[in-house]
């Protein structure tokens, strides 16, 4: 499935630091980290390792299945910010 | 590991505070902090700032605290003011550093005639009365009008509004100040209007801020942009996804049918330009903008509109202050830094260092960078030598200052925590300096015994 | 040079991810999982992404060091091997074989080739005393396939994407990923896909885990007691005719079953603190549940009558057929018989130690002995050890009495990729490879896979120039001391002409090497071809799964299942009428272990990429347990047992059962700089320490990890800082 990064989220990376996928974004080093809203996590990549979970010092990341429903919809919140970074990428390699 | 101590104060217990104190003390072995900060309870903003109602956000004050204490070499000296209790280069003589994490409460003016009327008020104070600050909890505002009128389009608006108009049932089971909550079970606004000189594409509020608007009990309403600009706006966001999401939220708010008792206004494209009242306001007047051409800036074109109101917020950023034996920069509100470093020994992070902007994560980037500029001066020996080692604790008590200590300050939260389990809320706040004091009391609690 | 991808698989832990590695230059850039890897990669996690610090080691080995003071000078493999050999043939000619004591840890038991020439030493050495870190780990498993299946080496892959009800005892897949003696690829994440699609998971366990946080059913239980529930279990089976006929031909199931009825339900449950009527609808759930399977790993094996409770556990799977069935447990015949080749090719070791008269388990004694047998003087002392890829000193109990053994020693030869606390008082070090600089195919875990798969490790990088690689090395170190390798006569000759081969050819893949042995042993199956297996980078599921291959591969002399064997049926009856508690007035407490994903065992806990999160190193506590004592969360405390003390903040944590704390292991282990002697990383305290090394399974010998009786105590807050600056100064 994937996790998913909530609301709540205050950009506190810690979660980046633990990702073994580096899945994760914008890490600190990566641009657009400055203004970010929040973090994401890409469900194309993400492995479902729990990591990230237990380092949120906010309990602000979950797995998918586990979404209470006035958070559901952050799933594809995710996953969209996730795609205009793989787009952002592509076009710049190109 | 053969690693000679280093002795740090950090002033101010916030997020910026509390990420230095966990940097410093993982990346040296031998590093000692003692934090102060002028309340008698630790978190900064992430206490008085962060809203009632996004409770989840303040874990991190126990988290990182937690983390501190745990390593064993922190302590926490709540309720002593560095100016107040202990001069500056008093309290340098006895530590290698000082960081100053102690942010920025002062509020930004407006400029404009009326600002100073009964009625205008600063969010900055609002925010932390309704957060129980225990140097407001004497503040009174007036909330018999129908409407406030908020200005400026960042989170604190979006704060302030939703505290002005969510039912109180709702927030009576959050951690919002009871004086507060009482004031607000009171109040007769039915209408907030958030102004601001911009339009959508230019507002700082963030994404979950804007949605979580949809779960609320609350209408929606757009002013000063209509349905086809927004379209196109959202059309030239495209791959700025985050931004496109916002603009979409907000579309799809304003479309969500209206059937609720209070109502919010987002008015984009207006200026504040005077608070019209005898006294007290009564009304706002306000300028109607174009933008830019690349949205960068509003531009005042001549028409002009008014609204009634009795309460305007003001809510267009803190400043910094001043700080006793400390340069100062007037103009951006921070202390005068290269990478964090004032001068040697003396640092700063947060917003004291880098201005009033980020989300409480921001500060961990910009502590990082301080820390690194605390270690660098460290091990290229630019730090003093000898320091006074009497231990500041005893200081402290040898001149009568009541400090509260780590287990002290966890004997007010369980205080609260408790007081809230019995109300249904995370805690119940203890509003004024003397109740704090007094909850901390139990057992050898206060220090200096 | 430029980039270059290489296709392998990790070798820390037994999820062995496939993994995607850049190199550029001989340097590891970046590891990722391998996607195209078709059984495994999900499990990634950041040991694996993070290798590559540890072949970057700032304090790596990478000569030869010999001891000089109390330094260490680089020296000559030339020299090392002629100094070791020569003091070895002198202690065993004045005192015997058994005065050469050996010790691996986890890591050898990763590097094939390694393990197979480290044995093949151990043969020319001709010494019985040899330990291993089984014994701290899976020995209670060894035991119970040996009594069962009448081989140590039969274990049965948990067959988890037919399963309809998971019964998980003493485990946390969340950071176990489900691998130990098993190779679950995603094996959590597909419980939690068979959860979703209606299965049922219990979790039996004193914390409250993650794992348990997703359980449909979380049952706290007492440490040590899973056998006693699991009796319960089996008296409600049997007494409601739920048992059904299995699939695997199974023996003595009367005695099992008299003793199961026998047994009264209420005081099973006292003992194990769970509710009678939560195990009988947990037995008929179980039971009647059209796939089922129960699983026991060390939380359940770690304690007195951890042997017991495995067994125990096997007797439930095989009377409710669940024993290579679908969703059960299954067997996985693989591309050879190992069982088969591992019984000739190493025949069971009949010795016993000198002072507990134990026997060997897999051909191994137990660390907890270790201590005794070096210090004990008398005809068999151990006066010489070899510690290959270990550290016992963190690893096993009473760390400190370890140490002082080890110190007595006349040679201690340490072979690692840094110098840690079980070799602090080496005569010599080693140099160790990492899994990135090694090749090969890993025969040993073929049986251990949920699939049939096997997947060639190819290399990533060379190691740093002048290091021999260890099986070399243990090559090298017999052929000096002219003592046959793999104490087969003939074999040094084999092994020298094969080197003459190479030079004179200058083909160096002529000399004997542990691609050899990978060779004969893939051939020996007649399954799959070994150069087969080469053509696939990614690795290769090359079957389908099967069933039923149990039944043939049972080394019973009656090809059943031993369902009653006497020695558990007495301890069993023991253990029935024993009454004593674990804890004392003075110890009221008991500690268990738990398992941190981002580290192994001993090892790892200090890589930079690792130890920014040494948020682990925590005493767990009940939040009753923590009112009662007084304590704020992340007070400093110390725990104590009668055989010392560490000190450790608390973490309050809700659930699980009052009265019990966890504490990790693997912390508190030292690297130092060898040319100086000063401590390069120690983070945190080895709670392994506080372990009774003489209190231990009486089958398996593991020590009672999870069954250790302590006391807590805040410390004052005035010594607080000062004893935690002065440990950080140490």
């Amino acid at each position: 499935m994937t996790y998913v990064i909530v609301g709540h989220c205050i950009n506190d990376t810690a979660c980046v630091d633990v990702c073994p996928v580096d899945c994760i974004h914008p890490s600190p080093s990566e641009p657009g980290f400055k203004t970010a809203d929040m973090l994401y996590i890409d469900p194309d990549v993400c492995v479902d390792c729990n990591a990230c979970a237990e380092a949120c010092p906010i309990d602000a990341i979950m797995p998918a299945r586990k979404l209470p429903d006035n958070l559901r919809h952050y799933q594809a919140i995710n996953a969209e910010l996730a795609q205009g970074r793989s787009h952002r990428l592509k076009e710049s390699a190109a | 590991m053969n690693a000679p101590s280093l002795r740090v104060a950090i002033i101010g217990s916030g997020p910026s505070g509390l990420y230095a104190a966990d940097e410093l003390l993982k990346a040296h072995s031998g590093a000692q902090v003692d934090m102060f900060d002028r309340l008698a309870t630790p978190g900064g903003l992430a206490r008085f700032g962060v809203s009632p109602d996004h409770h989840q956000r303040r874990k991190i004050i126990d988290i990182y605290e937690r983390q501190l204490f745990a390593s064993g070499r922190f302590r926490f000296f709540g309720n002593v003011e560095i100016g107040r209790d202990i001069s500056h280069s008093e309290l340098s003589a006895h530590y290698h550093g000082i960081i100053y994490s102690s942010g920025a409460s002062a509020d930004r003016m407006l400029n404009i005639p009326g600002e100073d009327l009964n009625g205008a008020v600063a969010a900055t104070n609002f925010v932390a009365w309704y957060n129980g600050h225990p140097d407001h909890h004497r503040d009174q505002y007036d909330l018999r009008g129908e409407r406030a009128v908020l200005i400026g389009n960042g989170n604190v608006a979006l704060d302030v509004a939703r505290m002005l108009l969510l039912p109180t049932a709702y927030l009576s089971k959050t951690d919002i100040s009871e004086i507060a909550l009482n004031a607000l079970a009171k109040s007769e606004i039915k209408e907030v209007v958030i102004v601001g000189r911009r339009g959508p594409a230019q507002a700082a509020f963030t994404l979950p801020e804007l949605l979580e608007l949809k779960h609320l009990d609350i209408d929606i309403e757009l002013q000063g942009i209509c349905d086809e600009e927004l379209n196109k706006l959202i059309a030239e966001a495209s791959s700025r996804v985050e931004s496109a999401l916002r603009l979409r939220t907000l579309q799809e708010l304003a479309k969500q049918p209206k059937r609720h008792a209070r109502k919010l206004i987002f008015r984009f494209m207006h200026s504040p330009l005077a608070l019209l009242g005898e006294n007290k306001v009564s009304a706002i007047q306000l300028g109607i903008n174009t933008l830019s051409h690349d949205g960068s800036k509003a531009l005042a074109t001549s028409e002009t509109t008014a609204l009634d109101t009795q309460l305007v917020i003001k809510a267009i950023g803190y400043r910094g202050r001043a700080l006793p034996e400390l340069p100062f920069d007037a103009e951006r509100g921070i202390l005068p830094n290269e990478a964090g470093r004032v001068s040697s020994g003396v640092y700063v992070t947060g917003w004291l260092k880098r201005g009033p902007q980020g989300v409480i994560g921001s500060n961990k980037m910009c502590s990082k960078e301080t820390v690194a500029s605390v270690l660098k001066d460290c091990s290229q020996g630019d730090l003093k030598q000898a320091i006074d080692e009497t231990d500041i604790a005893t200081r402290l008590s040898k001149a009568n200052i009541n400090y509260i200590d780590i287990k002290a300050w966890r004997q007010i939260n369980k205080t609260e925590c408790a007081a809230g389990l019995q109300v249904g809320k995370p805690r119940k706040k203890l509003l004024s300096h003397e109740e704090l004091m007094q909850a901390a009391q139990p057992a050898d609690a206060v220090a200096g015994r | 040079m430029s980039e270059k991808i290489v296709y392998s698989h990790c070798h820390y832990c037994v999820s062995l991810c496939g993994t995607k590695i850049t190199v550029e230059n001989n340097r590891v850039k970046n590891i990722e999982p391998d996607r195209e890897n078709p059984m495994t990669w999900k499990d990634f996690c950041r040991k694996g992404k993070t290798a590559a610090e540890v072949v970057e080691h700032p304090q790596r080995i990478r000569t030869p060091m010999k001891r000089v003071g109390d330094r260490y000078v680089e020296a000559s493999y030339e020299e090392a091997i002629s100094d070791i050999a020569s003091r070895l043939t002198a202690i065993i000619e004045q005192h015997g074989n058994d005065a050469v004591g050996t010790y691996h840890g986890n890591p050898l038991g990763f590097d094939f080739g390694g393990s197979l020439f480290f044995n093949g030493l151990l043969d020319a050495l001709g010494t019985g005393n040899r330990f291993w870190v089984g014994s701290v780990d899976q020995n209670n498993t060894h035991i119970v396939q040996h009594a069962m299946y009448g081989s140590e080496l039969i274990s049965l892959p948990a067959d988890i994407d037919e399963c309809q009800f998971f019964l998980l005892l003493g485990m946390d897949p969340v950071q176990s990923k489900f691998g130990w003696l098993e190779v679950n690829p995603d094996g959590w994440n597909r419980v939690l896909a068979q959860q979703a699609k209606g299965a049922k998971i219990v979790v039996v366990d004193p914390r409250y885990s993650e794992t348990a946080k997703s359980a449909d059913d979380y049952i706290a239980i007492q440490p040590g007691q899973d056998w006693a529930l699991v009796l319960g279990l089996l008296h409600v089976i049997f007494s409601e005719n739920l048992q059904r006929e299995s699939q695997t031909p199974l023996s003595g199931i009367e005695p099992i079953r008299d003793a199961a009825l026998a047994a009264n339900l209420g005081e099973l449950a006292d003992r194990c603190g769970v509710g009678a009527e939560t195990i009988r609808k947990l037995a008929r759930a179980f039971a009647q549940a059209d796939t089922a399977m129960a699983i026991a790993h060390t939380g359940v094996g770690h304690n007195p009558n951890g042997t017991i409770g495995e067994w125990l556990v096997t007797v439930l799977n095989a009377v409710t057929n669940r024993l290579d069935t679908p969703g059960g447990r299954r067997l996985e015949r693989s591309y050879l018989d190992l069982v088969k080749i591992f019984s000739s090719f190493a025949p069971p070791s009949s010795h016993r130690t000198r002072l507990k008269n134990l026997p060997a388990i897999a051909g191994f004694h137990a660390l907890a002995e270790l201590s005794d047998e070096i210090l004990t003087p008398g005809q068999g002392q151990i006066r010489a050890m070899i510690i290959a890829n270990g550290n016992p000193v963190i690893s096993g109990p009473d760390s400190a009495t370890l140490d002082k053994a080890l110190g007595s020693l006349d040679l201690l030869v340490a072979v690692d990729l840094v110098q840690r606390d079980s070799h602090r008082h080496a005569d010599w070090l080693i140099p160790g490879t990492h899994f990135l600089e090694r090749e090969g195919l890993h025969c040993l875990f073929a049986g251990l896979m949920d699939k049939p798969f096997a997947q060639y490790a190819n290399k990533a990088v060379d190691a740093p120039a002048g290091i021999m690689p260890e099986w070399q090395f243990y090559m090298e170190l017999a052929l000096a001391m002219g003592r046959p390798m793999f104490g087969k006569k003939g074999a040094n000759s084999i092994i020298k002409a094969s080197k003459f081969l190479a030079k004179i050819t200058a083909k160096p893949n002529l000399q004997l090497n542990p691609q050899w042995l990978e060779r004969i042993l893939v051939a020996s199956g007649k399954r799959i071809k070994y150069k087969d297996i080469r053509k696939h980078p990614h690795g290769w599921i090359f079957a389908e799964k099967s069933y039923g291959d149990l039944a043939k591969t049972l080394r019973t002399p009656d090809k059943t299942v031993h369902c009653s064997p006497p020695s558990f049926m007495a301890a069993l009856q023991d253990a029935l009428i024993d009454s004593r508690p674990v804890t004392s007035p003075d110890f009221p407490l008991i500690m268990v272990n738990k398992r941190q994903r981002e580290s192994m065992n001993s090892w790892l806990n200090e890589t930079q990429g690792m130890h920014s999160l040494n948020r682990g190193n925590t005493v767990d506590i009940h939040p009753d347990d923590a009112e009662a004592l007084g304590l704020i969360d992340g007070q400093q405390v110390r725990i104590s047992s009668p055989q010392g003390s560490i000190s450790l903040p608390v973490l309050i944590t809700a659930g699980g059962m009052p009265g019990v704390i966890a504490v990790g292991h693997g912390w508190g282990s030292t690297v130092y700089e060898p040319n100086s002697g000063k401590i390069a990383q120690r983070y945190g305290s080895n709670r392994n320490a506080l372990v009774d090394r003489h209190a231990i399974d009486r089958f398996s010998q593991v020590p009672h990890f999870n069954s250790t009786a302590v006391r807590v105590e805040p410390i004052a807050a005035e010594t607080e800082q000062a004893s935690l600056i002065a440990a950080a100064q140490a």
